[in-house]
């Protein structure tokens, strides 16, 4: 080494570890000013963009007509119940899905040989773009939510199955061997040792999935014509001739139940997943 | 990490065969119960591929196989994808290295980013047609909107995660900013933000057809709603297979270049095992 510079370290060189994560040395307290001046900061530009008609085409509302018209949406028992409409069919699309996927998922995960047999299929089926299918399946299930629920159980179908499989497939070997020298039937294997397991990347899948399942259902309702549910209501207020303050306040309304949804399914990550993080980091 | 597949080649080509011979038995069979139901819905798998290869594949050798319906049906779409996957990549990874890099950026628009990708993109639609009207920039505008959030949220948290130890290792060789940024930061990141890629080329797809099926004049999802409208089932499934081979496709694309672009990343992962 002949380095003709003398290095001297601005800190202290600390082993770290990539799960040290600098930001979460700040206080939340930090956080909520910040965010709260981004927020604020984001509706006086939009304000401003709309008073002063900067856009080239003159539509957009500004934020104070937005959010007023959005409060008055989320009183408005009508309103409330396309939601529900939405927010039903995804749900029972959802389950079809995780009732489908999960179980599968375990059996291809165990058994070498099925996975080996339905690989290529499921490669071939899975990239098809489920809101592809929207035009078929109006023709065969009609408009309402059995269509809307087959778009949300296709979509999530094929994430679901592959995050399960994967997580079979990284249950540790000596684990298994331990629990069937131990004299325990496949089936108690899989109940305590391989199931347990496999839930953080289950629940990967259900994360990504679920902001998917109701992208899906949305844009099911729109493309394919129902009559009920977020999607239609949009389609039919944009058409009105004063319609578009109800339009962007419904999709203020849309990204809150994004987020809400969203914040949901990261709490039961934590809850029931955090030990399998840990143990990875 | 112990999978149960054991690795051997000859397993390897034996799992295979039995995949492509389980497909095809599944193709048969589809084969055989289209023909003997005769289910205007779902026409034999032969006569969709017939259709598929005389629609879009049968212009001859010397007019470069591709007929002129391959160039207004499915060019325009993948030209879209293309531009509005770009563009979201573009930014999404240059807003994800400016947020993880600079902690009052991130801590103030964390909030608007989550809502944003709370934000359900077909949702978008109407809005973006009574805003941007019903031209290809809205369509593009609507697959980046949609495609931007994985990759920004992906690359964010890789670039935060990236180890202070290799800063301090890079920064003792008296490093550009530039450098820092090329040859540390990105490459430590590069699996996190490659793994957004991915998820939002897949959204990028389900927006792009959303997008056709709606006010459109030519494209995939155009085809489709034509076919839909007069009933021509057998065009449908056409159409439904083109999409399916767009994403298969892009899918491998990208497997491809992740491989080659992170060799050494597996390389390093192996030797840390």
């Amino acid at each position: 080494m002949t380095s003709t510079t003398e290095i001297t370290p601005t800190r202290p060189v600390t082993p770290s570890t990539s799960s040290q994560d600098r930001f979460l040395r700040r206080t939340n307290l930090t956080h909520l000013f910040w965010g709260t001046i981004g927020v604020l900061g984001f509706l006086t530009l939009w304000e401003l963009v709309a008073r002063l008609h900067l856009l080239p085409r003159d539509a957009l509302p500004p934020a104070s007509t937005t959010l007023a018209r959005a409060a008055e949406l989320l009183t408005d028992p009508a309103f409330l119940t396309q939601i529900g409409y939405t927010l039903w069919a995804a749900l029972v699309g959802y389950a079809i899905a995780l009732v489908i996927a999960v179980p599968l998922g375990l059996l291809l995960g165990l058994s070498n040989r099925l996975y080996a047999a339905t690989s290529t299929i499921v490669e071939l089926v899975r990239p098809l773009p489920p809101i592809g299918l929207v035009p078929l399946l109006v023709l065969v299930a009609g408009q309402g939510l059995e269509m809307k629920s087959a778009v949300v159980a296709l979509g999530c179908v094929f994430p679901l199955l592959v995050n399960t499989i994967h997580g079979v497939h990284s249950t540790n070997g000596v684990a298994r061997a331990t629990a069937r020298s131990f004299g325990w039937s496949p089936a108690l294997v899989a109940y305590r040792v391989v199931w347990p397991s496999a839930v953080p990347s289950v629940l990967t899948g259900v994360r990504v999935t679920v902001s998917i399942a109701l992208i899906l259902c949305i844009g099911a309702e729109f493309i394919g014509g129902s009559t009920t549910g977020l999607g239609s209501w949009l389609l039919l207020q944009s058409m009105l001739p004063q319609g578009i303050d109800s339009v962007c306040a419904g999709v203020i309304i849309a990204g809150l139940l994004g987020l809400l949804i969203n914040a949901i399914v990261s709490v039961l990550e934590t809850k029931y997943a955090s030990w399998a993080r840990r143990d990875e980091g | 990490m112990t999978t149960t597949l054991s690795s051997t080649t000859v397993s390897r080509w034996s799992n295979a065969a039995l995949g492509w011979t389980a497909a095809a038995v599944l193709l048969l069979v589809w084969q055989l119960g289209a023909v003997s139901a005769r289910s205007p819905y779902f026409p034999p798998p032969i006569d969709i591929f017939g259709n598929v290869y005389d629609r879009w594949f049968s212009a001859g050798l010397s007019h470069g196989i591709l007929t002129d319906s391959f160039y207004s049906d499915i060019l325009p779409s993948i030209g879209r994808l293309l531009v509005g996957l770009a563009i979201a990549w573009i930014v999404g990874i240059t807003l994800g290295v400016l947020l993880g890099r600079i902690p009052v950026l991130a801590m103030t628009i964390e909030p608007l980013l989550h809502f944003m990708r709370g934000l359900p993109g077909p949702v978008l639609l109407p809005l973006a047609l009574v805003l941007v009207g019903t031209g290809s920039a809205m369509r593009i505008g609507l697959i980046t909107f949609g495609a931007i959030w994985p990759v920004l949220f992906n690359t964010y948290s890789a670039v935060r995660q990236v180890p202070e130890g290799f800063e301090d290792a890079a920064r003792s060789t008296r490093i550009s900013r530039t450098g820092m940024l090329f040859r540390v930061i990105l490459p430590s990141a590069s699996t996190g933000i490659f793994a957004g890629i991915k998820v939002s080329t897949s959204l990028g797809i389900i927006l792009l057809i959303a997008s056709e099926l709606y006010a459109a004049s030519d494209g995939i999802g155009f085809g489709l709603s034509q076919a839909q409208r007069s009933f021509e089932f057998l065009t449908m499934w056409s159409y439904i297979v083109a999409l399916s081979i767009l994403g298969y496709l892009s899918n491998l694309l990208l497997v491809r270049i992740e491989h080659s672009l992170l060799d050494w990343h597996r390389l390093r992962m192996a030797i840390d095992n």
